[in-house]
């Protein structure tokens, strides 16, 4: 009855402070019979002498509920498996050995396992994450791939008519002498949907320029502002109109979500812009932007990867780019070869997350109808473990 | 280069070490902006005493700003920082609690009027696409409130399996998509084939 094969061992793949109690199933397990967890300090030879950190049913607590993987599990599925960390009436320190054992009891009787010792130590690598490190590696490889296979060869792209539609906005401006309005999202320039807004600004900066058409960029972030400038600058320079570069059509308004859509709202009713752009990332205020340009008659052109505020765009602008359009836009003004092999990498990697899905799916009904194991193999592989 | 990768490899690191220094450099960003702060109030002070100077259309707004502005640091000053003292609003808290908030009070609750004109337009069933956003607008709405499951009663369902299949369905899709786009903007900028966002050449 008293807990067999019982393992005390740092708890692997961790960033320390923490112990892991291992030991099989015993033919007594059930609900009416409990498990307790003991630790004291490494001097302690008694069981006596150790504190009784947690108590559970002897039916509960298995390897196989902890979120692991087959190449980091220590123990079969149907283990018990209890992760002793650092918190409420426990502190467990790097570097200090601990005595640690596994206590059943059934009614009156209380069986004690052997004391074993075991020392926490953070680990350098978190080999969970293997699977997320080797995917993220193949579809980096894949798209530098893409990139070199696009430089020789010609890539299809499909048509996105909210980028088809940038040059008639601008033109639109430029016939009715308005200014154009860009905004770049909410978040700052640490979010790919910023940057990615950026690059489009570059592009739509430089045809403007070409135009000789007012940009106005009003901004929620300083730094993204001032990396703003030096794109627009940079437009303003290649389209051989520098002298038209006007430093403050990048100009901050506040960080505050309402007060700045209050502002630019306030910009859209006065200056009446003819195209208004929001690129990157949006909350609550989408609507009361977006709204407010469609009241104007403006040509709207929206480009998000915030999908709660998709429908909001898709409602009131002209053009919506979609997700990962955003981050294709860059690719498809520029035509660059370097930029198609990048969605080609993409659309690459789609296609593998849907065979994933498809071929998971099948394993996962045929593990579940067998009851074999192997199917695990594969499942493992594509699970989001930390 | 080298910093992209050694922090796409410190999410790799269980290490405190590792947990530190992303800390740190967090720290760093967070002191950087707080200096960046500095360019964006000089934009906004520069740009409206343009206006004020020129009178442009609209100046009184900017006049309006600076009073807002220099008097909200003059009561942040007076009152220290603090909203309150032994629980008595200081200048500065009535600023806050009886100014902006009802301000930014208004402006969400504005978005309810832009809800139903927005929707109100996308409603008109003007096209086939038009008409399948309406009928699935309708049953969701029915499925929503009490009464309309009371008058319909299978809509609840009908609305929940709209919501929890097809929209789960494709907003997962998308997500899945931005995902790769986001990972493969990351590869770009951390190797340097993408650099237009920093004004600089083509690639």
């Amino acid at each position: 009855m008293a807990p067999a094969d019982l393992q005390v061992v740092d708890t692997p793949n961790d960033g320390g402070e923490s112990l892991t109690v291992i030991w099989a199933p015993s033919s007594s397990d059930g609900p009416d019979a409990r498990y307790q967890v003991l630790i004291g300090d490494a001097g302690a030879t008694e069981p006596d002498a150790l504190k009784v950190i947690a108590e559970f049913p002897a039916n509960t607590r298995f390897v196989k509920e902890a979120k692991s993987a087959w190449w980091t599990r220590k123990a079969e599925k149907n283990w018990h498996q209890f992760v002793i960390r650092s918190g409420k009436g426990i502190e467990l320190k790097d570097g200090t050995p601990y005595t640690v054992t596994v206590a059943m009891l059934k009614g009156e009787e209380r069986v004690v396992g052997p004391l074993h010792q075991a020392t926490p130590a953070p680990d350098w690598v978190n080999w969970n994450q293997f699977n997320n490190l080797i995917l993220a590696l193949s579809f980096g490889g894949l798209v530098f791939y893409t990139i070199s296979h696009a430089k020789r060869n010609e890539i299809f792209l499909r048509r996105i008519p909210g980028l088809d539609a940038v040059d008639e906005a601008i033109g639109r401006s430029t016939e009715l002498g308005k200014p154009i309005l860009y905004l770049t999202g909410a978040h700052d320039m640490s979010d790919p949907s910023t940057i990615a807004a950026a690059v489009i600004l570059g592009r739509v900066a430089k045809r403007a320029a070409a135009y000789e058409t007012e940009l106005m960029v009003p901004h929620r972030d300083p730094i993204t502002m001032a990396v703003c400038q030096e794109i627009t600058k940079q437009a303003y320079l290649e389209a051989g109109k520098p002298d038209l570069f006007k430093e403050d059509s990048n100009f901050f308004i506040t960080a505050d979500q309402f007060s700045y859509t209050a502002a630019v709202d306030g910009i859209m009713l006065r200056k009446k812009p003819a195209a208004n752009f929001f690129m990157g990332a949006y909350f609550a205020e989408s609507l009361l932007l977006t709204e407010t340009g469609a009241s104007t008659g403006a040509i709207q052109i929206a480009g998000t990867d915030s999908d709660h505020q998709l429908p909001f765009f898709v409602t009131t602008c002209d053009y919506t780019l979609i997700g990962e359009e955003l981050y294709a836009a860059s690719a498809y003004l520029s035509k660059e070869p370097i930029q198609l092999g990048t969605l080609r990498g993409q659309d690459i990697g789609k296609a593998v997350i849907l065979s994933v899905i498809a071929i998971g799916t099948v394993m996962a009904t045929i593990g579940v109808a067998t009851g074999a194991q192997w199917p695990q193999l594969f499942l493992d592989f594509f699970r989001d473990l930390k | 280069m080298i910093t992209g990768l050694l922090f796409a490899g410190q999410y790799y690191v269980p290490h405190p070490a590792s947990e530190q220094l992303l800390t740190s450099v967090t720290k760093w960003l967070q002191i950087i902006g707080g200096f960046a702060l500095v360019l964006g109030v000089t934009s906004l002070f520069h740009q409206h005493a343009v206006k004020i100077r020129r009178k442009e259309a609209g100046w009184g707004y900017s006049l309006v700003l600076y009073a807002g502005m220099l008097g909200t640091i003059a009561v942040g000053f007076w009152a220290n920082g603090k909203e309150s003292v032994d629980g008595a609003m200081t200048a500065f808290g009535w600023v806050y609690s009886f100014m902006m908030v009802p301000l930014q009070g208004t402006m969400f609750a504005i978005l309810a009027f832009f809800i139903a004109s927005a929707a109100y337009r996308s409603f008109r069933a003007r096209s086939r696409e038009a008409a399948v956003l309406l009928i699935a607008a309708i049953i969701v709405m029915m499925g929503r409130v009490p009464l309309g499951e009371y008058l319909i009663p299978l809509s609840g369902d009908v609305s929940q399996w709209i919501l929890n299949v097809l929209n789960a369905s494709v907003r997962r899709a998308i997500l899945i998509g931005v995902s790769l786009g986001a990972i493969a903007l990351s590869f770009k900028i951390i190797f340097g084939v993408e650099r237009s966002y920093l004004g600089g050449g083509k690639e």
